[in-house]
């Protein structure tokens, strides 16, 4: 029997950066008459570790409430102009995806293309000199971008490295405060209505119940709620990504906070390394087919960059995604809903886009399947570009020095990667696809990065001509590096902001 | 590959005329060679002789130096969007405004506030929240303001084009451009062994070979047809019209700011597009329902301008190339895809078309992986465009049921006031959710965060931007001042 009339009360179940953020962005539903409730147990650890993000999170901090310098000091966080590919065309190679764009058009046309028409002069420099975030981060400044527009350091982009547990810890204050209610305990069962298979309840090990007419399920991996009571069913990808296993060390730093995030290829899968104000994030991500557990943890300690802080924890995963993200009256989010390994820093952008896109499509007790239907379309089509973009980085590599490598290399790809691939080494075309995340500047960094290199630029680029073009390049080049110099230094702006203590010791040695 | 890329387009109308302007300053001279072939017969027998278009034209002309003054001073004038009259069985007539309906309150879409307002008891169009639609209801233009803070700066707006007179001046720029015009047009295309084009022969005996062909001929498709794989989708399950009689009169009333469509009960629908040069008064009919001579006499019996010249049937059959780009020949305008033009989007499709080929503007005859990208895309937008087009058909009740794309669209609005707009959509939610409003079609629930706002501020909220937009709009001049203004304004 279909029910009618507006939700009254949504259950998030599973605590950690997922649950909480959906806490804090749904929290506003409170003055709406709807009642935000939140089960997770302290005994349950969360995965957490240093976390990157991408730019649209500080949309999604503004959305809850957060102020950015309670939130840098809160979660000991450090900024974020990109991340640094360390080996992965091939060893000793080293590229930059940074935020932002590069250059600027010309005559309509892409500036990456006046690039390319120039790339064999040897006055022409790297494509990522032509990026203000790259030039920033190498030369490891920061500041946020600048008000006037007619400034190239208005195009400053960033986002933030945090950690997860103590962020997590963040939200869950700013959501209690606006009245989501937060109960201790462990699921143990899920009830289902007899006559819709809609969840009804779930039920505590002390046997308390807890209804609610819509279920958020934030419960991990194991996905109590959208996979073990309404079986939606998992979609694997681990042809195309085969880590599936990473370990995680979290260490003393090294030296003052670098404004970015490196991701080193290693020979069965790759290290991150994440600085945050207290400490390092580091780790392995390996696939367990080429590398055993033992030796892949040996490696990660050997590459600590500091004093290991604590023990070292193994977390397990499989790529892929579920086959359905909203199934009757349950949303998942998080590891809930799937998982990408997170080189390319998107893990938390996917559950602020799972709750933006609820929010506009909020349903009520009928539970119209159309809004479940686009739903699930809008977050599959989210989760491919994503992980095609992941693909990218291992299918276009020139190494071969490990089974793993010469395995990644030789894999067919998805077809919407084969043709981004084929158009862009054709002239170097990149062009967006239904509003994806990645920007074409993105997908040009890591291509040109990953050495797919077009065989011919725009004919349209060559209205200017050469000389013209290679003067501009110059000048351009020129201006940017200066602007980057004029920036402060990363863990100088830090203690502006505030940050811990310990930066300030740091940058004064 | 020797001497320069050479790029021959078919057809001379207006979407030929655009495409050899455009080339003609894009592409390198040194490096590529442009050559018009003019229609057989008369061209442009797709386009009104007064032609709307969508507010994308504005940045089009800016990026490829078309001027906007010397269209204005030849005869067109200036559009505010489209008046819909006998469509919706909830009101007699509603409007389509170029810009924003109302804003957002507290980050609240303004259809989601109309809707919690209504749901409260008291009534609102969302017409009395669009400057566009104020400035069309009491005959004003003026160009919007770019200072954010006024309401003037809310809308935007698009052309009436004299379709004679652009050509005309479209081709002007060509010549001066260094397009070579060819004398005859052509008769028969030799394709070559691996299935690209190779050459035309013309009516006069020349051949023209060239790397590059670009059919702008007309729903006839003559280059593009030829192509192995060619197919054309039809689209009669959808637009059950296909035929239309036109005409072109003169009035000594200044030009409304908007076009007018009006439905008749019995199905056939007619639109008056006026321009300061003439006004274009098109029926639109199914040959099942009317004979030619019977439109015609009612075309005129309802006509507001004095006859400018002779009536001008057409046969209609809505539809589109499935592979608009194939081998080393793209078509372009109605040779690529016809839609009903409830949506003024004919023009707009050809300069979209045209950027795209320039974005992906192949090096050689062998451009089959531009021609994949651009055949993806474009397609999507003619359909999306087709969808918006069949939306008012859609609403009052002539079509049952539409594409899937546009009943997901529809049931999504009913059930949520939520539009999800697909790649290729080009217009926006507040469009969508204009046509919806305008044919009474109710969202079932409005966006809760609209329940956050208290009514009585609401209510404050809205009286007030009513009152400001009221007033910013009495200081505008009236269209045939603007148009005056520009006229006399002395060419550099």
């Amino acid at each position: 029997m279909m029910r009618s009339g507006p939700i009254r009360k949504v259950l998030i179940v599973g605590g950690g950066t997922a649950g909480w953020m959906a806490a804090a962005a749904l929290a506003r539903l409170g003055s709406a008459g709807v009642e935000v409730a939140l089960v997770e147990s302290d005994e349950i650890g969360s995965i957490g570790v240093g976390e990157a993000t991408i730019p649209p999170i500080q949309s999604f901090n503004a959305m809850v409430g957060l102020d950015e310098r309670e939130f840098v000091q809160r979660t000991n966080a450090t900024f974020k102009l990109g991340i640094e590919f360390v080996d992965w065309l091939k060893p000793g190679s080293g590229y930059i995806h940074p935020f932002g764009r590069f250059g600027a058009d010309l005559d309509g046309v892409s500036f990456h293309q006046f690039w390319l028409k120039q790339r064999s002069n040897p006055r022409t420099a790297p494509l990522e000199n032509y990026n203000i975030c790259a030039l920033a981060a190498r030369l490891g400044r920061f500041s946020p971008p600048s008000p006037d527009p007619r400034s190239v350091l208005s195009s400053l982009t960033y986002a933030y490295h945090f950690d997860a547990g103590q962020y997590a810890a963040l939200l869950r204050e700013h959501s209690e405060r606006r009245g989501v209610a937060r109960t201790e305990g462990i699921v143990v069962d899920t009830l289902l209505r007899a006559e819709d298979g809609f969840v009804e309840a779930v039920v505590l090990a002390d046997g308390r119940r807890l209804d609610a007419d819509l279920f958020i399920d934030c419960s991990g991996f194991r996905g109590l709620l959208i996979e073990q009571a309404l079986e939606s069913g998992f979609e694997d990808w681990s042809h195309w990504l085969p880590c599936d296993r990473a370990i995680a060390i979290p260490c003393a730093s090294p030296g003052p906070p670098l404004p970015y995030t490196r991701a080193t290829a290693l020979g069965a899968g790759w290290q991150w390394r994440i600085p945050l104000q207290h400490r390092m994030g580091t780790g392995y991500v390996y696939s367990s087919a080429h590398i055993r557990d033992e030796d892949a943890a040996a490696t990660a300690a050997a590459r600590a960059p500091g004093e290991p802080l604590s023990e070292p924890r193994q977390i397990r995963f499989k790529a892929g995604r579920r086959r359905k993200l909203w199934s009757r009256n349950v949303v998942a989010l998080g590891l809930a809903s799937g998982f990408l390994e997170p080189l390319e820093s998107t893990s938390i952008h996917l559950v602020q886009a799972g709750v933006s896109k609820l929010l506009a499509m909020f349903p009520d007790q009928s539970f119209n399947p159309v809004l479940e239907a686009e739903y699930n379309r809008l977050s599959h089509l989210q989760l491919e570009q994503i992980r095609d973009f992941i693909i990218l980085h291992y299918k276009a590599t020139e190494r071969g020095d490990t089974e793993f490598w010469r395995a990644v290399a030789a894999m067919p790809v998805p077809d919407s990667l084969q043709r981004k691939i084929d158009l862009f080494r054709e002239s170097g075309r990149i062009f967006r696809h239904e509003d994806e995340l990645f920007s074409e500047a993105s997908w040009l960094a890591v291509l040109i990065g990953q050495g797919v290199m077009p065989r011919r630029h725009d004919p349209l680029a060559d209205t200017i001509p050469a000389d013209e073009v290679q003067v501009t390049l110059e000048r351009m080049a020129q201006y940017m590096r200066s602007a980057a110099e004029s920036l402060p230094s990363h863990p100088d702006y830090l203690a502006r902001l505030g940050a811990s203590p310990m930066i300030k010791l740091r940058s004064a040695s | 590959m020797s001497g320069p890329f050479h790029v021959m387009i078919a057809g001379d109308g207006v979407a030929g005329a655009l495409a050899a302007a455009v080339l003609a300053t894009r592409l390198p001279a040194r490096s590529h060679k442009v050559t018009l072939v003019p229609s057989v017969g008369a061209p442009d027998d797709t386009l009104g002789r007064v032609e709307p278009s969508l507010p994308s034209i504005r940045r089009f002309h800016a990026e490829y130096g078309i001027e906007e003054q010397e269209l204005i001073r030849a005869g067109a004038s200036f559009a505010l969007g489209s008046a819909f009259s006998g469509w919706s069985r909830s009101r007699p007539t509603y409007f389509l405004p170029f810009g924003d309906t109302g804003a957002p309150l507290n980050g609240v879409a303004f259809h989601q506030i109309a809707e919690r307002v209504r749901a409260n008891g008291q009534q609102l169009s969302l017409g009395d929240y669009s400057i566009a639609a104020m400035l069309a209801q009491t005959g004003r233009f003026a160009h919007p303001s770019n200072d954010p803070r006024t309401p003037l700066s809310t809308y935007t707006y698009a052309l009436h084009l004299d379709v004679a007179e652009y050509r005309g001046h479209l081709l002007g720029i060509a010549r001066r451009r260094g397009v070579a015009i060819a004398a005859a047009p052509v008769v028969e295309t030799n394709v070559a062994q691996d299935g690209s084009l190779a050459a035309v022969q013309l009516q006069d005996g020349n051949v023209i070979a060239a790397d590059f062909f670009i059919d702008c001929t007309g729903s006839s498709a003559q280059l593009l047809s030829r192509m192995p794989r060619y197919e054309r989708l039809c689209w009669r399950r959808w637009f059950p019209n296909d035929r239309s009689v036109e005409l072109l009169t003169r009035t000594a009333r200044a030009p409304a700011p908007y076009s007018h469509l009006a439905r008749e009960e019995a199905g056939p629908w007619s639109r008056v597009v006026p321009s300061a040069s003439g006004v274009s008064e098109l029926r639109v009919y199914a040959a099942a329902t009317q004979q030619p001579d019977q439109a015609e006499a009612a075309l005129i019996e309802n006509r507001v301008g004095e006859p400018a010249g002779e009536p001008a049937h057409r046969q209609l059959n809505f539809g589109r190339a499935s592979v608009p780009w194939l081998g080393n020949c793209l078509a372009l305008g109605s040779a690529a895809a016809r839609i009903e033009p409830t949506a003024a989007t004919d023009l707009h499709l050809i300069h979209s078309g045209l950027e795209r080929l320039l974005q992906l503007f192949p090096r050689s005859r062998d451009c089959g992986i531009e021609a994949r990208e651009y055949v993806r895309a474009q397609t999507l937008e003619s359909d999306r465009c087709r969808d918006f087009a069949l939306l008012p058909h859609r609403l009052c009740g002539a079509l049952a049921e539409g594409p899937r794309e546009l009943e997901d669209k529809i049931e999504q609005f009913r059930s949520r006031g939520h539009v999800g707009l697909l790649d290729g959509d080009i217009f926006e939610e507040q469009d969508w959710a204009s046509v919806f409003d305008g044919h009474g079609l109710r969202q079932r629930r409005y966006d809760l965060l609209a329940d956050a706002i208290p009514i009585a501020s609401l209510h404050a909220q809205l009286a007030r931007m009513r009152h400001v937009m009221l007033q910013a709009v009495a200081g505008v001049p009236s269209h045939a001042e603007t148009l005056d203004r520009i006229r006399r304004r002395t060419a550099a």
